[in-house]
């Protein structure tokens, strides 16, 4: 069972930590519920060696340049890519809720991306563990879209991950993946353990005016 | 060579292995086209090919998986062709000419619309331009396989279908818990490949044998053609950074040979498995007995989650979307309110309906295209299946090719002419079909007459290679009011078309009461004697308490309702009425209980539906006027949250709970006035660009306007840049507002308003979406930024006031 973040659902739809509002809260339950009953999970990752000269990195077939993606995985041998999806149904059940309420299928809306966040993260842990064994360390997930790094990749990573025959994720003429909430990421491993707290936002070229930074962890 | 058709389904046959896993030992890099090796590694696909034919494949696979228009725009024809030639040679080298290469497709990766942005035209033709190559190269046979998308599993059979005489192959891929990743399930998959006469079909990948056993085993107790098993080598492991597959030739080969057992006909591997699988498993299951594929007889129409069977315990088909004798479903239809039409359906799915007809026709109406657009909206949202209730050819081919599973067919009749037009529609697509006993000399008055009209329609339809479990048998309800024994007479037609023909039924329940007062209970009893007569399905309004009652009622009776679960269920606490009351939607968690006596002012800020309803009958009732309602309450409580959202005391959710309360009390206001020319502010056109398939924002602007009195002309998602222009000319609107997500799509945006500025200069636009800025939105010559929806009714306003 995917529990998400109800803090992070809330602040999807613009609502502070301290705005209590018992109607919306009762409404993320019940959106949790109905999606809990649609949903099919699945993910999927993979090692590579990696090596990063100057801004470039090359790994399977793959070669591209990204700064910000340097200084994530600066000094990185290994990097994991990772794919999840909550599945289409969530979709479906988000369009089929706007026929009747708009606001429930906002709340839906936050809600099924704040699981497909729950679940990557799940997966996000596996691969920590997994790695841990390994006595290495990961680097926080980064995703194309961040910072500089080009949404083109996803291309990339959906031939290497063959994406959609096996998590059934496609991916659009405009690069947008459906259904919608799918999550690709990249991970960097590396021998030693560079602790450094991330706010993803700092990396993001819409930090200053984006409505919903994460304000609270500047 | 023996023609494949001879031989599948009469002896054991033997696809090859995993491929990509081969070719990535041999040098191919994790990410690369595999396709692209047929040019550049030609040696190392014909190695490929050879391990499987030395192995003793009989079906090998040309490498052509993932060659399509989408990863090959530029040499499609050239991958596509080499791997089918070095297939010949692979073929004349090893001395196999006994051998069939497969035209290998795979899917296209991307979505089909409407939660994609891929049409099913597009789909259609993008396999076909795949088949017509692999057909001129030599392909002897078409395989699709590692579908997980019904739609896009019939795209693709139709278009091999379309385009050559080939056998057709189709094998989907399942999860662990027997489902595809769009949520089918074998039932589903396999009345729908069936209905589109496939040669044989299966499933591929994914799993390994052991996984697979269960969903196995379901499909040969489902489906009449032969089965495919082509697992993986287990499921893939990883350890220390390495995928792996780690079933052994031996082993597998065991599991194969009791999968051989389960009544299979056509078996091999996939991800992982090596001509070493291949080898070993055709020596454990070559002189094994052969169980050919029998025929089953059971009825199943399907969506694209769900398979309903057809059988003895009464199916209710919802006869709601409909627009005879309904002015609203009409003007619907005429103002191409699909959400109308979409609504209408999920009511009678949350009734209780197992089925939904689809009647849209109307004479003033382009017939075809409206049954494609509804057929196409309806299957995104509910998980019924469809029956396409037309009595014009042309709407229902569309109807039927656009549906993405095994349909219900309403109707064909004994007369030449329509069984004519009707069957071979329902031979190529497929399709469980209804049809009337009556004939070029009309309705027989007894049901000997009526039977014997059945039979002639069975071997008509037997010749056009249709199967009598695919037709439903109408047994033809007329009124009493005509004649008195015309129940008795159509009772008496189902109940024996049921025992003498073994065939199922159906009945437009409320026709046998027209004209007489009270109908309720006279269909009501009716559908219950019915049901203990073997009535398959009745087509009734399951939103009519009456009727659902008597149908719940006769079910605990007849014995099929298991410990009367249903019957204890939909009644335990529901107190007993008589009058027609549409099935009240469970109350909503969390909401508060209801309040009598609300105002309509408060029900709205307060965002609480049913009391604004309530609140908004009974301003009418006290003889208030509509427009008053609307100018002294509902416009000045939006305006009071507007506010509260403005200076951000009321969230998100608030706001938009009192649109939708809003929203209600609209349309209790439109009921009212209807025939009264309606006051709109003015006319807005709402699209997300063309790129773009987020409109959850769009589809909240839109609400917010409707309810500030605007009329809205909702182009979707994914627009065009020259529709919402053309629209804008046609129309001549003063007003645009274009919705994008991601910053990917602006560009989109910016085009469309350089396209609005170059076509129609005076129209305003008003920009919104997760990623703009007023920065941004000046940067791409805006008029206005929305930064929420009430900014946006706001800057309506001030556009719209000017005047």
């Amino acid at each position: 069972m995917i529990q998400p973040d109800i803090d992070e659902i809330r602040r999807y739809l613009g609502m502070s930590k301290t705005a209590h509002d018992p109607v919306t809260d009762g409404m993320i339950q019940e959106c949790i519920q109905k999606l809990q009953a649609v949903i099919q999970p699945v993910h999927l990752y993979a090692y590579y060696p990696l090596t990063i000269t100057d801004d470039t990195f090359h790994f399977a077939s793959l070669s591209f340049s990204s700064k910000s993606l340097q200084r994530n995985m600066e000094g990185c041998e290994e990097i994991c890519v990772l794919a999840c999806t909550i599945g289409i149904g969530a979709d479906r059940l988000i369009r089929k809720t706007e026929l009747t309420s708009i606001s429930e299928a906002a709340v839906m809306q936050a809600t099924a991306s704040a699981m497909a966040e729950a679940y990557c993260e799940h997966v996000n842990d596996l691969i920590k563990e997994e790695t841990a064994q390994r006595n290495l360390y990961c680097r926080p997930r980064f995703s194309p879209g961040y910072g500089d790094l080009s949404l083109t990749l996803q291309k990339d990573i959906f031939s290497l991950l063959h994406l959609t025959k096996n998590l059934g994720i496609t991916l659009s003429e405009s690069l947008l993946m459906i259904p919608t909430k799918s999550i690709t990421a990249l991970i960097g491993i590396s021998d030693t353990c560079r602790s450094f707290t991330q706010n993803l936002c700092n990396t993001c070229n819409m930090q200053n005016t984006c409505n919903y930074r994460r304000k609270d962890e500047l | 060579m023996k023609h494949l058709k001879e031989r599948l389904g009469r002896e054991w046959l033997f696809c090859d292995g995993g491929s990509g896993t081969i070719l990535q030992k041999k040098g191919l890099r994790p990410g690369e086209l595999p396709e692209s090796w047929n040019i550049t590694h030609q040696e190392e696909v014909m190695d490929l090919y050879c391990g499987y034919l030395n192995a003793g494949s009989d079906i090998f696979n040309a490498n052509t998986f993932g060659a399509n228009r989408f990863h090959y725009p530029d040499n499609l024809e050239e991958v596509v062709t080499q791997g089918i030639l070095l297939a010949k040679k692979a073929r004349k080298k090893t001395g196999r000419e006994d051998a069939y290469i497969a035209l290998d497709i795979g899917p296209t990766g991307k979505l089909l619309e409407p939660m994609g942005d891929l049409s099913f035209d597009e789909a259609v033709e993008a396999f076909a331009q795949i088949v017509q190559i692999g057909v001129k190269a030599g392909a002897d046979l078409v395989l699709i396989e590692t579908m997980s998308d019904s739609y896009e599993t019939k795209a693709a059979v139709l278009a091999a279908k379309e385009n050559c005489d080939l056998p057709v192959l189709t094998t989907v891929t399942f999860d662990s818990k027997g489902k595809l990743l769009t949520g089918g399930n074998v039932e589903s998959i396999v009345s729908m490949l069936e209905g589109l006469r496939v040669d044989a079909l299966g499933i591929n990948c994914s799993l390994g044998p052991r996984e697979m056993l269960p969903i196995i085993q379901k499909f040969t107790e489902i489906s009449s053609l032969p089965v495919i098993v082509n697992p993986n080598a287990g499921l893939p492991k990883t350890k220390n950074g390495i995928t792996y597959y780690d079933i052994d030739a031996e082993e597998f080969s065991s599991c194969m040979s009791d999968i051989a057992d389960l009544g299979v006909q056509v078996i091999g591997g996939c991800c992982g498995t090596t001509p070493k699988h291949i080898q070993n498993t055709i020596e454990a299951v070559r002189n094994k007995a052969f169980i050919p594929a029998r025929k089953k007889t059971k009825t199943f129409v399907s969506s694209y989650s769900q398979a309903v069977e057809i059988n003895d315990v009464t199916k209710i088909i919802g006869e709601r979307i409909n627009p005879t004798g309904k002015k609203a479903f009409k003007q619907a239809l005429r103002d191409m309110d699909i959400d109308y039409i979409l609504k209408e359906g999920l009511k009678q799915e949350d009734a209780g309906a197992h089925i939904l007809d689809v009647n849209v026709g109307l004479p003033e109406i382009d017939e075809p295209m409206m049954m494609e657009m509804v057929v196409k909206r309806l299957q995104a949202i509910t998980s019924l299946p469809l029956q396409i209730d037309t009595s014009d050819p042309a709407a229902l081919e569309k109807g039927m090719r656009y549906y993405n599973g095994k349909p219900m067919i309403n109707s064909v009749n004994g007369k030449k002419e329509s069984m004519d037009i009707i069957f071979p529609l329902v031979r190529k697509y497929g399709g469980v079909v209804v049809a009337l006993c009556l004939d070029e000399n009309g309705i027989p008055d007894n049901a000997d007459g009526r039977i014997a009209i059945a039979q002639k329609i069975l071997s008509v339809a037997g010749s056009y290679g249709i199967d009598k479990k695919d037709i439903v048998f109408d047994g033809l309800a007329m009124t009493i009011s005509s004649d008195t024994k015309s129940a008795v007479v159509t009772l008496e037609t189902i109940r024996r078309i049921h025992e003498e023909l073994g065939c199922h039924t159906i009945l437009g329940v409320s026709n046998i009461s027209f004209g007489l007062p009270q109908r309720q209970m006279i269909n009501s009893f009716f559908l219950a004697m019915a049901m203990e007569n073997g009535l398959s399905c009745a087509i009734i309004n399951p939103n009519n308490e009456s009727m659902m009652s008597a149908y719940r009622t006769a079910n605990a009776l007849l014995n099929h309702d298991p410990q009367c679960m249903e019957y204890i269920a939909s009644y335990a606490n529901a107190t007993v009425t008589t009058v027609t009351t549409q099935k009240q939607p469970v109350s909503e968690t969390g909401k508060p209980v209801p309040v009598e006596g609300m105002s309509l002012f408060t029900s709205i800020e307060r965002g609480m539906v049913k009391e604004a309803e309530e609140a908004t009958k009974k301003e009418l009732s006290e003889q208030k006027d509509p427009l008053d309602i609307i100018n002294d309450m509902l416009i000045p409580a939006l305006d009071k949250v507007g506010q509260g959202f403005e200076k951000g005391t009321v969230y998100l959710p608030q706001l938009l709970m009192s649109a939708d309360a809003a929203k209600a009390a609209f349309s209790v206001l439109k009921e009212a006035m209807k025939g009264e020319e309606k006051e709109v502010k003015g006319t807005i056109i709402l699209a997300t660009v063309k790129g773009d398939i987020h409109d959850i924002g769009k589809n909240i602007v839109k609400v917010m306007l409707e309810n500030y009195g605007y009329e809205v002309i909702d182009l979707g998602k994914d627009v065009p840049p020259e529709t919402i222009v053309a629209t804008a000319i046609e129309r001549n609107i003063k007003l645009v507002g274009l919705s994008a997500l991601m910053t990917t799509t602006v560009p989109s945006m910016e085009e469309t308003i350089k396209l609005l500025r170059k076509e129609k200069p005076d129209t305003k636009v008003v920009v919104g979406g997760a990623v703009l800025t007023q920065e941004y939105a000046d940067m791409i010559g805006a008029d206005a930024y929305g930064k929420d929806a009430i900014a946006t009714v706001r800057y309506a306003d001030s556009v719209f006031e000017k005047e």
